[in-house]
């Protein structure tokens, strides 16, 4: 199944829209979506700390702060 | 004394060091170009990017003004209105700073930096150059537009103030109507460059009518301005005109949309003179860079001061400004400061 990263923390409320947003297309398209929280791993935390919430799939990296649900949904029809 | 302030109310995070003559010895702005892709300021994304700059910032006007931190006689920064996360960011190092080394700190309104922006000394034409109360004062940036009546160093008194957008939103939303790009008003007035500010009338609220831009007599003399109407006024103009007719007219709307918003400013600065007999206007927020506005300025019959568009804009330096007629608190008394997002400290 295809796996959507979602790099986030607690308190960020950018995240929780992020994660909305997710899990709305999720019901459509299932996809799987695997959260990170970067404050377990210094290396994530450094690498994304004032971008999240960034969304990746795969290595690639589609979003930071906001999802385009258009945009996502575009991407994971033509894959799915 | 020694000055070091700071500034993050919105998008800018900036850092001053300024003497109590009014001097000042370095001033620097980072702006943030990270809220462009999304047409406005985000405040959370802002906060971020305060937290990542400030330090650097800091150390910047220091290294400039040739100064250690140890050579800092007080600490000033602005506690509101403004995007609160923002705000506390700057709050929250200022105290730092100044608990540091037991130093005062001046909490600063962020309006009353903009009056005290006139109040510093410049290099100008050859000149050193302030402006000194009494004056009135237009403040239109992206978040305020006011008028004050400026009596002495310490305050000011509010004769209007917007009932609705800022005219510097006004003039980004138009931009994104018109597709331009965030922050629009540079844009906006690039393209209004080619064409006919009489093209097309837009409201303009004004109180008294003045000929061919369709002035209404909505508020009486009221000082206060409303640039709503303005702004829907040229989005049902888009809906009436084909897509070949909106990108062939483009630079006619920019033209008409600017004109009705620098009339509105200047038809409320005109009136407040009128009121006051002052006869001494001040200029300051983001919109005093546009060339429109800086035209009818000069055919103002009255004594006009713009000062340098980096003191327009949002700057720490116009903060240590202010600092230098504000009753600061000594330590630890302000380890408790909140910053406020909306209205005005009391005098």
């Amino acid at each position: 199944m295809t796996v959507v990263t979602l790099y986030s923390t607690a308190d960020c409320h950018l995240c929780v829209e992020a994660r909305a947003a997710l899990v709305g297309l999720q019901s459509d398209l299932g996809f799987e979506i695997f959260e990170v929280d970067i404050t377990t791993d210094e290396a994530l935390h450094r690498a994304y700390f004032e971008r999240i919430p960034v969304v990746a799939l795969g290595d690639e990296e589609l979003f930071e702060y906001f999802v385009d649900e258009g945009a996502l949904r575009e991407r994971l029809q033509a894959i799915l | 004394m020694t000055i070091l302030a700071l500034e993050t109310s919105c998008d800018d995070t900036c850092a001053a060091v300024v003497d109590d003559d009014g001097t000042i010895r370095s001033n620097v702005i980072s702006s943030q170009r990270v809220h462009d892709r999304f047409g406005g300021v985000v405040p959370e994304i802002a906060s971020r990017h305060h937290l990542e700059l400030v330090n650097i910032v800091v150390a910047q006007s220091l290294e400039e003004a040739s100064i250690t931190l140890e050579q800092v006689d007080l600490v000033a920064v602005t506690q509101g209105p403004g995007l609160v996360g923002a705000l506390l960011v700057g709050l929250s190092t200022a105290k730092a700073l100044a608990a540091a080394r037991e130093l005062p700190l001046a909490a600063i309104d962020h309006l009353q930096g903009h009056v005290a922006a006139n109040f510093l000394v410049f290099d100008r034409d050859g000149g050193r150059e302030a402006f000194e109360p009494p004056f009135l004062c237009l403040i239109a940036s992206g978040g305020h537009t006011l008028l004050a009546h400026v009596s002495d160093h310490e305050g000011f008194q509010t004769l209007g103030r917007t009932l609705d957008d800022a005219a510097g939103e006004a003039f980004d939303k138009g931009a994104r109507m018109l597709g331009l790009g965030y922050p629009g008003g540079p844009a906006l007035e690039r393209l209004a460059e080619a064409g006919d500010p009489d093209a097309f009338e837009f409201p303009t609220s004004g109180s008294r009518s003045r000929g061919g831009r369709g002035a209404t007599r909505a508020f009486g003399r009221s000082l206060d301005f409303s640039f709503a109407g303005l702004k829907t006024s040229l989005l049902y103009k888009l809906r009436e005109l084909t897509e070949v007719e909106r990108r062939e007219r483009a630079s006619d709307l920019a033209a008409s949309y600017q004109a009705a918003i620098v009339e509105h400013l200047m038809l409320r600065a005109e009136e407040a003179l009128d009121l006051t007999k002052l006869g001494r206007l001040a200029v300051g927020g983001g919109v005093a860079a546009n060339g429109e506005l800086r035209r009818r300025l000069a055919e103002l019959g009255a004594s006009v001061h713009v000062p340098p568009s980096v003191l327009c804009t949002d700057n720490a330096a116009m903060i240590g400004g202010a600092a230098r007629f504000t009753a600061a608190l000594p330590y630890p008394d302000y380890l408790g400061l909140d910053a406020y997002a909306t209205g005005e400290r009391p005098r």
